[in-house]
């Protein structure tokens, strides 16, 4: 990207959305549960990361640039929110098919992340859906590798309690 | 069951939308952002905190290695207006060639101790505007204190190497650290809303704490004017200037115009006491509308007797005017009297109308849609539709099985909608898109619609400037709102108010401190509500925060418990029973009071049929 031509740069930035964008989407789908919360985390750290497209030489360290400000973006809108704000108890998974169409597990799946923190919820993430090692997560969200460790293991144990995993537990 | 996450991770995923377009949209809230900042989004303290070893697609190990960009300079100063060639701040706010002061070096992340004093200085590059204006300091230096600042300063946890990762706003302020000899340290605090609160120093980063830290210069500040003798004579302010802290409206004293209205108005002429007086008034009482800045409308700027300036703007809001600040977050709608007063000072040297507004037109309602307005249609590229942009006539839209459904909104219901909207939308930060297949349609006065969901329950959902509003009107608007919508004689009533003693508790504490818990059980049985346990855990699956659980059934009582506990921290499903969970860990505030069981009930929606 960086020595091109300049006028290039919003065509080259678009056909990296058009080429990238889906796969960020479904780790930022797991991390909302929603699709419209998803495409706007997406967006949110695409717009963040824009303007220093053009110095990034590879799409993929671009790509990495914007994996890791989405997943900031997330836990810091967790950070910023405050809880009287949330909508506490009404989960409704998006009305869309998965190549299985499985949308009971979907939905359990989405009820079940949603009892995590989210920082939780985005180490179980990245170690369980785009297969991280704890040290790359760790260094990816910021925090040290202990911290990574306590979160998954928190995050798993809640999982495994979780009265909506249970019976998909039991049918494995 | 880690194996078999990572397969129900797989299976769970819905197939990806098509992402055609995003790019686009991406590129336009760039632009649009640049347009209302003046400001690079590339400001270099927004880099990475550490090179990051990622895994790209399942593939190859990749680096993503920040570009290499100084922290306070800008990749594309000069893009935005050419604020100002005079400034509000002091020289000690600059460098040499007059740009904003630079992050220092400081060993180990902490400042030095004996210092003199202290200046604050704005935020971004040098004239980075922000919100419309350009964030400044104190013109005054803090000489009392300063040890006191220094010492709360070093307290905080610095993270070597790091640097802040933050690009959406220029929201920051500079500290300069004098010390005899004139030698300084510089550091930068980043208290944007997006949610960075941190440090960035010339070697690392400060954790947390800037927004808390600009909390105690304020008071440092406070503390030092009080009783001292205010400065004489005129400060240049024009054409634009706030102060990084919050500024109470009550105590500004003085006011100027920026002349001629125009796109720099950089000469000031102060404006008439009694209006003055008038503005003062009506900004303290204030409605938190959120609405967009005009960019081309008159500005006013008004200071306290330290020279704290807060800039607003005079720009049409609805069917009228109103002067709006506070990156739009506040607008005071002003009356005809103080219109009159205010055209006088700025159409006397435009010599000409204030800003003409366009014609307003009436769209047909489209009868061909494949879906109705989308929520960011009112914030696409180079339209940004407003409520104070708005007429009142729209349309009904919904989304069914069979296609888009679409009627004429009655023009005394639009009106009645417009006004209620304006004037009770309260606008949240930090909120990802929500939207539902039942909307309500008005037209700006271009021609562009916003849409406005119908989420249930009276409860109504819109994003005027992009930025997420919700509405609740009246029992009587929400009916017809709702006949609207169901295209017959809708009725909405509220339910009856929830006893609090319907609403049953257990109280728990992972510190073990019993009497904590004890008191907060207290509190909460004095509010109303039926405490059924009180007891120790030990429970660490409970992250680092303080939550009142819930099951997905009752998270109305989880708001109102946790409304009297009077707390942040974040809620969170976690039981199948009926009963709420307080959770109380290290992170809850002993000295906390508890709230009034009627002002932290939530809002209930009301039932429509």
């Amino acid at each position: 990207m960086q020595g091109e031509a300049a006028t290039d740069r919003p065509a080259q930035f678009d056909h990296f959305v058009d080429e990238r964008g889906g796969a960020l989407w479904r780790a930022a789908w797991l991390l909302t549960g929603d699709a419209h919360h998803a495409e706007d985390l997406v967006q949110t750290a695409l717009t963040k990361t824009y303007p220093k497209f053009a110095g990034f030489d590879d799409p993929r360290r671009f790509e990495a640039y914007v994996r890791t400000t989405m997943y900031r973006t997330f836990v810091s809108w967790w950070r910023r929110r405050s809880w009287r704000g949330e909508v506490p108890s009404e989960i409704r998974p998006d009305a869309v098919r998965t190549a299985d169409d499985d949308p009971a597990l979907r939905a359990d799946l989405v009820r079940a992340l949603a009892q995590l923190p989210r920082k939780q919820r985005a180490c179980l993430v990245l170690r369980y859906f785009e297969d991280r090692p704890t040290r790359e997560v760790a260094e990816l969200l910021g925090m040290p590798e202990g911290t990574v460790t306590s979160h998954v293991s928190r995050g798993l144990a809640a999982l495994r309690a979780s009265s909506f995993l249970a019976d998909e537990e039991d049918a494995r | 069951m880690n194996e078999k996450l990572t397969d129900a991770f797989d299976r769970a995923v819905p197939e990806q939308p098509p992402t055609s377009g995003w790019g686009r949209k991406v590129r336009g809230r760039v632009a649009r952002r640049r347009a209302v900042t003046g400001a690079a989004l590339g400001v270099g303290a927004v880099a990475l905190a550490v090179p990051l070893a990622l895994n790209l697609g399942g593939s190859d190990v990749v680096l993503a290695s920040p570009e290499p960009v100084p922290p306070t300079q800008s990749s594309e100063v000069g893009e935005g207006p050419d604020y100002p060639v005079e400034s509000h701040e002091r020289p000690e706010c600059r460098e040499a060639d007059g740009t904003r002061v630079r992050v220092t070096e400081l060993p180990g992340g902490k400042l030095p101790e004996g210092a003199e004093r202290i200046w604050l200085c704005g935020g971004g590059h040098e004239g980075a505007v922000v919100n419309d204006t350009e964030l400044v300091g104190a013109r005054d230096a803090l000489t009392v204190g300063v040890d006191r600042a220094v010492e709360a300063f070093n307290a905080l946890n610095y993270v070597e190497g790091a640097a802040v990762d933050c690009v959406s706003d220029d929201s920051t302020y500079h500290v300069v650290v004098e010390y005899p000899g004139g030698q300084t340290e510089v550091v930068q605090g980043f208290n944007t809303p997006d949610g960075c609160d941190h440090f960035q120093l010339g070697g690392g980063v400060v954790d947390g704490g800037a927004q808390g830290y600009l909390d105690l210069l304020a008071e440092l500040w406070a503390e030092q004017r009080a009783g001292q003798p205010v400065p004489e004579g005129d400060v240049q302010v024009c054409p634009a200037a706030t102060s990084v802290w919050g500024i109470d409206p009550s105590s500004l004293t003085r006011g100027y115009a920026c002349v001629p209205a125009g796109d720099e108005p950089r000469m000031q002429e102060e404006l008439p006491q009694e209006l003055v007086d008038r503005i003062v008034e009506g900004m303290s009482g204030t409605e938190r509308a959120g609405t967009a800045i005009n960019p081309t409308a008159p500005r006013l700027i008004l200071i306290n007797e330290h020279d704290d300036p807060v800039t607003l703007r005079w720009q049409t809001f609805g069917d009228g005017k109103a002067l709006v600040w506070g990156g739009g977050w506040s607008v005071w709608r002003t009356d005809a009297a103080l219109d009159a007063g205010l055209a006088e000072v700025f159409g006397a040297e435009s010599g000409g109308p204030v800003h003409p507004e366009p014609e307003a037109s009436v769209p047909p309602v489209p009868t061909d849609l494949t879906e109705c307005p989308s929520a960011s249609d009112a914030y696409e590229d180079g339209i940004n539709v407003t409520l104070g942009d708005l007429i009142p006539h729209g349309y009904v839209c919904l989304e069914t099985n069979d296609g888009v459904v679409t009627r004429p909104l009655d023009d005394a219901l639009a009106a009645d909608i417009l006004a209620d909207l304006q004037r009770n939308a309260e606008p949240r930060l930090q909120q990802p898109l929500v939207q539902s297949t039942e909307r309500l349609v008005l037209w700006s006065r271009w021609g562009d619609p916003l849409s406005i969901s119908w989420m249930g329950g009276g409860y109504l959902a819109t994003y005027p400037g992009g930025t997420w509003n919700t509405w609740f009107p009246p029992v009587e608007l929400s009916s017809r709102i709702y006949g609207a919508i169901t295209g017959g004689a809708g009725s909405c009533v509220a339910p009856e108010p929830v006893d609090p003693a319907s609403v049953t508790v257990d109280v728990y504490t992972t510190t073990g401190d019993a009497e904590v818990a004890e008191r907060v059980a207290e509190g909460l049985r004095e509010a109303g509500f039926t405490v059924r346990e009180v007891g120790l855990t030990t429970d660490s699956e409970l992250g680092g925060g303080f939550y009142v659980r819930h099951s997905p059934d009752n998270g109305y009582a989880a708001g109102w418990v946790g409304g009297v506990l009077g707390q942040s921290g974040s809620g969170a499903v976690s039981r199948t029973d009926d009963v709420v969970d307080v959770v109380l860990n290290a992170d809850y505030d002993v000295n906390a009071g508890f709230v009034p069981v009627d002002d932290a009930r939530p809002r209930q929606e009301l039932v429509c049929s």
